[in-house]
C-alpha cells in the first residue's frame, strides 16, 4: 500500500522537479541571450550611420549563441532612417530568445 | 509491540509526501517569479529601445518636412513608442516658431517666379505674425516685382535687390498655430535662375528669422538659428503597461542632439 502511494505521488512530483531543473537552463539562456542583444544593440549604435548593415554572427563572442542583425533604410530625399533588428538564438536552434528593434537616423549628432 | 506499530510506514511516507509536495510547490512559485523578471528584464530592455527609437523617428520626420510628430506609433506588432514634440526651446519668441522649407523650390516656365516655398508656424500653441521681409542676392542686382503669401499680395512695390540685405515692409502674414502658408510667388523682373536668394523675417514681436535660402531649393528646411526641438518619447511593448521614457533636446541649426535622459513619467 505503502509502495503504491508513493508510487503515485512521486511521478507528478519527479516531473515538476526534472521542469525545474530544466527550467533553470532556460532562464539562462534568456538572460545570456538578452545581455548578447543588450552588447550587440549598443555597439551598433556606436557604429557610423554609413556602417550599420545586416550581418549574422555565429557563436557570439565564443558564447553559444547566433546572433543576426536585420538593417532596413527608408530614404526621403537626403534624409533616411534605418531599422536596426537584432534577433538572438541559439546554437542549434531556430528559436529566436530575444528580438530587440531601434532606429537610427541620418545626420543627426548625438552628444555636447 | 509489532502490531501496535503496523501501518507506520505509510503514515510516514504521507507525511514525507506533504514534506516533498510543499517544498515543491515553494520551489514553483520561486520559479514562476523568477520567469517574471525575466520578462520584466526583457520588457524594460525593449521598452528603452523602443523609446529610443521614438526620438530617432521624430528626429527624421523633422529633418524631412518640419513636421512635428506627436502620438502613438507602432514599430512592429510587439513594440511602439508615443511621441511628444514641442518646438521653439529656444525661448518661445515668435521667429523661433518659424520654419522656411524650400526642399520645393521650382521656377515657373520664364524664370521669373520662385514658387514651391512653405512657411510654418512650428509652435503647438501661439500664433506668430510676419511684419517685414529681408532679402537678398548672392551676387549683382536683380528687380523684385511682389511677393504674393497664401493668396495676397503681401508686397508689390519694384525695388532694386543687390547683395547687401534690403528691409521691406509687407502687409502682416498672421500664422495660426502647427499650420503652413505658402509663398505663391517670389516675382522678379527678369531670370532668376542664375542667383541664390535669401531672405528673413521681422516678426511682430520685434525677434528675427534665420536667414533662408530660398532659391535654389534645398536639402532641408530652414529653422531660426536659436530653435530647438524638444521631443519625449515613450517606449511600450504589446501586452504590459510597463514602459520607460525618454527626453531628448535637439538644435534644428547644427542637427545635434544635445541633451539626452531618461525621464521617468508617461508621455504625452
Amino acid at each position: 500500500m505503502t509502495i503504491v502511494v508513493v508510487g503515485i505521488v512521486a511521478l507528478p512530483i519527479s516531473i515538476t522537479v526534472a521542469k525545474h531543473v530544466q527550467s533553470v537552463f532556460v532562464s539562462q539562456d534568456y538572460i545570456t541571450a538578452l545581455n548578447l542583444a543588450r552588447l550587440e544593440m549598443e555597439r551598433i549604435l556606436n557604429t557610423a550611420y554609413a556602417s550599420v548593415a545586416s550581418a549574422t554572427t555565429n557563436n557570439y563572442l565564443g558564447y553559444a549563441y547566433n546572433v543576426a542583425t536585420t538593417v532596413t533604410e527608408t530614404v526621403s530625399g537626403l534624409q533616411a532612417y534605418k531599422i536596426i533588428t537584432v534577433s538572438v538564438t541559439k546554437v542549434g536552434s531556430v528559436t529566436v530568445l530575444v528580438t530587440l528593434k531601434n532606429y537610427m537616423v541620418k545626420n543627426v549628432t548625438w552628444g555636447l | 509491540m509489532i502490531k501496535k506499530e503496523k501501518g507506520i510506514a505509510l503514515i510516514a511516507a504521507i507525511m514525507l509526501i506533504v514534506f516533498i509536495s510543499t517544498a515543491v510547490l515553494g520551489l514553483s512559485v520561486f520559479i514562476v517569479g523568477w520567469y517574471k523578471q525575466i520578462d520584466t528584464d526583457e520588457r524594460e530592455v525593449r521598452c528603452i529601445y523602443n523609446a529610443q527609437a521614438g526620438i530617432n523617428y521624430a528626429l527624421y520626420n523633422y529633418r524631412v518636412s518640419a513636421a512635428l510628430t506627436n502620438g502613438a506609433t507602432a514599430i512592429d506588432a510587439n513594440n511602439n513608442f508615443t511621441l511628444s514634440t514641442v518646438s521653439g526651446g529656444g525661448g518661445g519668441a515668435a521667429a523661433d516658431n518659424l520654419t522656411v522649407d524650400a526642399t520645393g523650390a521650382n521656377l515657373n516656365a520664364n524664370k521669373k517666379d520662385i514658387r514651391g516655398v512653405t512657411l510654418k508656424n512650428t509652435s503647438l500653441t501661439s500664433s506668430i505674425t510676419l511684419s517685414q521681409i529681408i532679402i537678398y542676392i548672392n551676387t549683382g542686382t536683380q528687380t523684385l516685382d511682389e511677393v504674393r503669401i497664401n493668396n495676397s499680395n503681401v508686397w508689390t512695390a519694384n525695388t532694386s535687390i543687390g547683395t547687401t540685405p534690403v528691409t521691406l515692409n509687407m502687409t502682416d502674414v498672421s500664422i495660426p498655430a502647427n499650420t503652413t502658408r505658402t509663398v505663391n510667388y517670389i516675382r522678379w523682373t527678369a531670370d532668376v535662375s542664375a542667383k541664390t536668394v535669401y531672405w528673413r523675417f521681422i516678426m511682430s514681436d520685434g525677434t528675427t528669422s534665420s536667414v533662408c535660402t530660398v532659391w535654389p531649393a534645398q536639402a532641408s528646411p530652414c529653422v531660426s538659428s536659436s530653435g530647438s526641438l524638444t521631443i519625449k518619447s515613450m517606449g511600450k511593448t504589446t501586452g504590459s503597461n510597463q514602459y520607460r521614457s525618454v527626453q531628448a533636446t535637439y538644435n534644428t541649426t547644427t542637427g545635434n542632439v544635445s541633451d539626452y535622459d531618461e525621464i521617468f513619467q508617461t508621455v504625452p
